[in-house]
């Protein structure tokens, strides 16, 4: 009963909030009073429900959606790895470091162009959403791996517990939190920059093709409703992330 | 008899152990009793090899098992207690062996109904006797207990030295055990070091009426 109320209070909360953000933006159309700088918030949902009745939308959906899903899962196995690996051991990480430094400070629009260069214009997003989010869980896993309490280490090496039995127990129950947050992170920003290559290399099947298209056609309500989904989908990959961890290790010791 | 021969051992431009020497006897408990900041844990840290010497002997301590019983209980906070046990048994025997071993000494800590219970939803004093349980199940044939008792109770206290001592572990053991507290150092030990320092100098070694 208890729960039931807090959760509908929580949902009525949710919805008042989203109903100022569309006022303000109704509030915007008005001053703006051009359609092409900013559209209204009706002209976009209702291109919104257009688009939802085209099966072309849907598969634009479904291949980005695997995009940034291969990208994402390749990121946070190898980056976990990896990490591991670089986090216990200095000349690793020494050397691998200048590498991530680099790539977190190159614009995402170099690694595009090259990208399309070396790959297919299919293949391209998904590996510049492996190129940026790599380093992201990298990083996270690293700063896990070096912030393990050193006492239960130094209990473990006492009692001679095997190294395995050390990386089962100690080390992967403490990258959990790290885990959580840098692949909610890395979702986040997969769904950024998978769009933003997509723009560039243009399949067949995508989102950023279709966002390219609202562009160049200027179907400014278009351009505004691909990208509520792109922000819907981040959002619903997010809260389906999050729900799912908690499942599978326990919200009470994530 | 397991020994330290003339060791050495600094922290910086601090010498906390300068040509130190203890030798322990089997199945008799020592004492070390002194004031915190002495050098006490760095000389526990030599016995299990934790601390490297610059110089010095560790005698047949080497290949030597340990069960030591931190000051704090460095528990898993992610395992049960049951699993906090077995975290130290899983490379010695066969899950189903270990698993009776770990439930048998939580039983003899009076855990028994908590075996699924995680560090924290147990009181201090009920994790104290998880890292207890985990000495005694270890069977290291060096018992150490660091400052164990540090703010129990009195009847808690005399349980846990008597779990310690009932267990055949003193007999096959060399126990080493650090406290402040005089009545503590007087109910346990056969020996006690009065020791000071750094750098660490045993000012007194007494034989209690334990040991007569």
């Amino acid at each position: 009963m208890m729960d039931s109320t807090i959760k509908t209070k929580s949902y009525i909360k949710t919805i008042l909030i989203i109903g100022f953000w569309i006022m303000v933006w109704q509030i915007g159309y008005i001053i703006v009073g051009r359609d092409l700088y900013l559209p209204a918030p009706f002209q976009v949902f209702s291109r919104l429900t257009e688009l939802g009745a085209e099966k072309a939308f849907w598969m634009s959906i479904m291949y980005s959606v695997y995009r940034v899903g291969l990208g994402v899962i390749l990121s946070i196995i190898l980056g976990i790895a990896v990490g591991i690996i670089s986090g216990m051991n200095d000349l690793v990480y020494e050397i691998l470091n200048p590498a991530m430094v680099a790539i977190k400070s190159t614009p995402v629009m170099s690694f595009i162009i090259l990208a399309l260069i070396w790959f297919s214009s299919t293949n391209s997003p998904i590996f510049i959403c492996f190129l940026m989010c790599f380093p992201l869980v990298w990083t996270n896993t690293v700063a896990g791996i070096r912030n393990v309490d050193k006492k239960l280490l130094e209990m473990a090496h006492i009692y001679d517990v095997s190294k395995k039995q050390i990386i089962k127990k100690i080390y992967l129950p403490s990258l959990k939190p790290y885990f959580v947050s840098s692949s909610v992170q890395a979702l986040g920003l997969g769904w950024k920059v998978t769009v933003a290559a997509e723009v560039l290399s243009n399949p067949r099947h995508s989102i950023g093709g279709n966002l390219y298209a609202a562009k160049a056609y200027l179907d400014i309500p278009g351009l505004f409703a691909w990208t509520i989904t792109v922000i819907g989908l981040s959002y619903v990959f997010e809260v389906f992330f999050v729900s799912l961890m908690k499942k599978k290790m326990g919200s009470e010791r994530l | 008899m397991i020994a330290l021969n003339n060791i050495n051992i600094s922290y910086g431009n601090l010498k906390v152990l300068e040509n130190f020497s203890i030798s322990l006897e089997k199945g008799k408990v020592h004492c070390i009793f002194g004031a915190s900041g002495c050098g006490k844990t760095t000389l526990l840290n030599a016995l299990t090899g934790m601390n490297k010497l610059e110089s010095g002997e560790r005698l047949s301590l080497d290949n030597k098992k340990f069960s030591y019983v931190f000051q704090e209980d460095r528990l898993l906070p992610w395992a049960t207690a049951l699993e906090n046990v077995l975290f130290v048994l899983r490379d010695r025997y066969c899950d189903e062996e270990a698993k009776q071993i770990a439930e048998k000494y939580l039983n003899i800590v009076g855990l028994g109904k908590f075996i699924n219970a995680y560090p924290s939803e147990l009181s201090g004093g009920m994790q104290r006797r998880v890292s207890f349980a985990r000495a005694l199940s270890y069977r290291g044939e060096v018992f150490i207990l660091d400052e164990p008792f540090k703010g129990l109770d009195f009847k808690l206290k005399t349980e846990l030295i008597n779990y310690s001592l009932e267990s055949d572990i003193k007999e096959n053991s060399y126990i080493v055990f650090v406290t402040h507290d005089m009545q503590e150092a007087l109910s346990f030990a056969d020996y006690i070091y009065m020791v000071d320092g750094p750098p660490l100098k045993i000012m007194e070694k007494i034989e209690t009426h334990k040991n007569k």
